[in-house]
């Protein structure tokens, strides 16, 4: 019926406006009550983000690990899992990767870092699949409890027999090896492609495959999809193993491109931002980019805010939150909208 | 050094870790037996802290009352949007989650240098090592332990607490309609009401020794809350009880450190979430809710 994909897509443009529009006053509110000028923050806002080559290229760098953290949402959400401690997978495995390729020099050094993430983060997620499906333990629950656990073991790490004397007030990791430092292109997270080609990846595997067919149809009805033959609690944990292994190789690729060294300030929120570009992308895989973007350009804009304005440090955050709550009050309008769309089509 | 000394230093921790602890889950316990699962509790009391701070400045009863009804609304309003149709309470508690801790960050960064008032409390004096030290029991923590007594015995013996363990159960809805109750009501109040206790666990991280606002302030307080909450099955007594020993856990960490000079203290302070999931892991599954 076009009618109702009609209504559908209205009521998502809709919903979509409603929300940035909300999340909108939300700012210019708590910007006016903070003492910040509300309209001009905008304009530093725009400017901080997509306004010169600088701006976009601290756009691209802080939306080149939210690519795979909003994956590692994402993937599992069309599941029907809420993974949400993609931050903890993010630094356990940046250490992971920094500790693995620092004593390794020569060509086996960035497999060795990217493999050290990855395998660092699946196994990290892979305690809430399996926690999940044995035992019922519900997945946002253990998973945020272990993002605290990692946050936690990597401080006590860095802090103790893996620190790096020559490190004062930030303790970090020893720097890793050059041959696996990933250079940058005119400026850009070098990780940048790797992070997109996951996306398109992800795109082709959920919604042009056997497997993503099954992937969803667990999502929507898991005791359909047990009906169907399909064995959910397996899928639970790969999808948990799934979203660790892209968390981990965002820290691998962080510590790769950028900090070439670990610490617990890695820990920036690239994972709970994550949250926020699956929400956005609301399960369409090809969507993780542009959301990855927007999400990075606030984190860019929060930067120049609060260097132009005397901002706080958390403004990105901030907008981050608002945007999150408005899309969720808002969201609450989906279904209801369509159908009084298509109703009003329909008399006429 | 003596274990005297030690013994002191984790009492001393105790006292200050464990009413935020206590508090938010003496609260947590209306909202779960209600049948909502508040994981926005977590946002919500970092911004209680700020608020206790802010409102502090004009006296430590008026930062505890802004606490306390900024937590109820939080909570409120968590509670509203899951009465919306088509609203997963889980989703919505991360946009809290999320919200609220970046609410709390923004705010509270411009707060670091306020002066604060402390909340009243009772000096212990105790002699250790040779000498007196005086230890500070905050009254937020007896009136949560009053509370939780309360509540205990009201959801036995009272018909608000039938009510409150009958929105929790499932055909809940069904049953309240029937004799002309809400179940949207009657979780928005137990949810507002938890919010409220985590207003007073914010309250005691911004009033009670250290005091003020820090970055990262109350983090872990509420999904500590929540899943203990969760293990105790919305017990208050059992949540009590659990609250101070994962607060004890903590504790003894700081009082290694403090006496002995280790190390560890991030491991102790995550001890009590790794052994919640243990817990969780091997406890006999529960049909129904996870």
């Amino acid at each position: 019926m076009p009618g109702q994909r009609r209504a559908r897509r209205l009521e998502t443009a809709a919903i979509a406006a409603a929300a940035s529009l909300l999340a909108l006053l939300g700012w210019l509110l708590v910007a006016a009550v903070t003492g910040l000028p509300a309209f001009a923050s905008l304009g530093v806002l725009l400017r901080g983000s997509f306004g010169s080559g600088f701006a976009l290229r601290q756009t691209f760098e802080a939306a080149t690990p939210l690519l795979l953290t909003g994956l590692a949402v994402a993937l599992p959400a069309r599941a029907g899992l809420l993974v949400i401690g993609a931050e903890g997978a993010f630094v356990i495995s940046a250490l992971a990767a920094a500790v693995a390729a620092a004593w390794l020099d020569g060509w086996a050094a960035l497999p060795l870092l990217l493999g050290a993430g990855v395998l660092a983060g699946a196994a990290w997620l892979g305690i809430c699949g399996w926690l999940k499906s044995a035992r019922g333990v519900h997945e946002a629950v253990s998973s945020l409890l272990l993002a605290y656990v990692a946050v936690a073991l990597v401080s006590h790490l860095v802090e103790g027999v893996l620190r790096d004397p020559a490190s004062f007030d930030r303790p970090t990791t020893a720097p890793i090896s050059v041959d696996a430092q990933l250079g940058s292109w005119e400026g850009l997270h070098a990780g940048l492609p790797l992070g997109l080609l996951a996306c398109l990846l992800a795109y082709a595997a959920v919604s042009h495959s056997r497997w993503g067919f099954g992937l969803r149809l667990a999502g929507a009805n898991p005791a359909a999809a047990r009906f169907a033959g399909i064995d959910v609690g397996r899928l639970t944990i790969a999808m948990c193993v799934l979203s660790g292994a892209l968390a981990g190789l965002a820290g691998a690729l962080q510590v790769g491109a950028v900090a070439h060294s670990a610490g617990p300030a890695l820990a920036l929120g690239y994972g709970y931002a994550g949250i926020l570009v699956a929400m956005i992308a609301r399960g369409d895989m090809r969507a993780v980019i542009a959301a990855a973007v927007l999400v990075g350009a606030l984190e860019a804009g929060g930067g120049a805010l609060q260097r132009e304005l005397g901002a706080p440090a958390a403004s990105a955050k901030m907008m981050e939150g608002l945007l999150f709550i408005a899309i969720v009050v808002c969201g609450c309008a989906r279904g209801p909208l369509a159908r009084w769309l298509l109703a009003r089509e329909a008399r006429r | 050094m003596s274990f005297e000394l030690l013994a002191l230093a984790l009492l001393g921790g105790l006292l200050r870790i464990g009413p935020p602890l206590i508090c938010a889950a003496v609260g947590d316990c209306l909202t779960q037996r209600a049948g909502r699962f508040n994981l926005g509790l977590e946002g919500v009391v970092p911004c209680t802290a700020v608020l206790a701070a802010l409102g502090g400045q004009h006296g430590a009863g008026i930062g505890v009352l802004a606490a306390v009804a900024g937590g109820a609304a939080l909570a409120g309003l968590h509670a509203l949007c899951c009465s919306l149709p088509r609203s997963n309470e889980i989703a919505v508690g991360i946009a809290f989650l999320v919200g609220g801790t970046a609410l709390a960050r923004f705010v509270g960064d411009g707060q670091l240098a306020v002066a604060h008032p402390s909340l009243p409390q009772i000096d212990l004096v105790v002699e250790a090592a040779g000498r007196s030290h005086v230890l500070g029991l905050s009254w937020l923590l007896l009136a949560a332990l009053a509370a939780a007594v309360l509540i205990h015995w009201g959801l036995r013996a009272t018909g608000a607490g039938l009510l409150l363990r009958a929105a929790g159960q499932p055909g809940g809805a069904a049953a309240l309609a029937a004799s002309g109750r809400s179940q949207t009501l009657l979780q928005l109040a137990a949810t507002s009401a938890g919010g409220a206790f985590a207003g007073l666990a914010g309250a005691h991280l911004a009033l009670f020794h250290p005091g003020g606002w820090s970055d990262g302030l109350g983090a872990g307080v509420g999904i500590g809350a929540v899943t203990i909450v969760f293990i105790a099955r919305a017990r208050p007594l059992v949540a009590v009880l659990l609250a101070a020993g994962f607060a004890a856990i903590v504790a003894f960490g700081l009082a290694l450190q403090v006496a002995l000079g280790t190390g560890g203290y991030h491991l102790f302070s995550v001890l009590p979430f790794i052994l919640a999931l243990l817990v969780m892991g091997t406890a006999r599954r529960r049909p129904g809710r996870a």
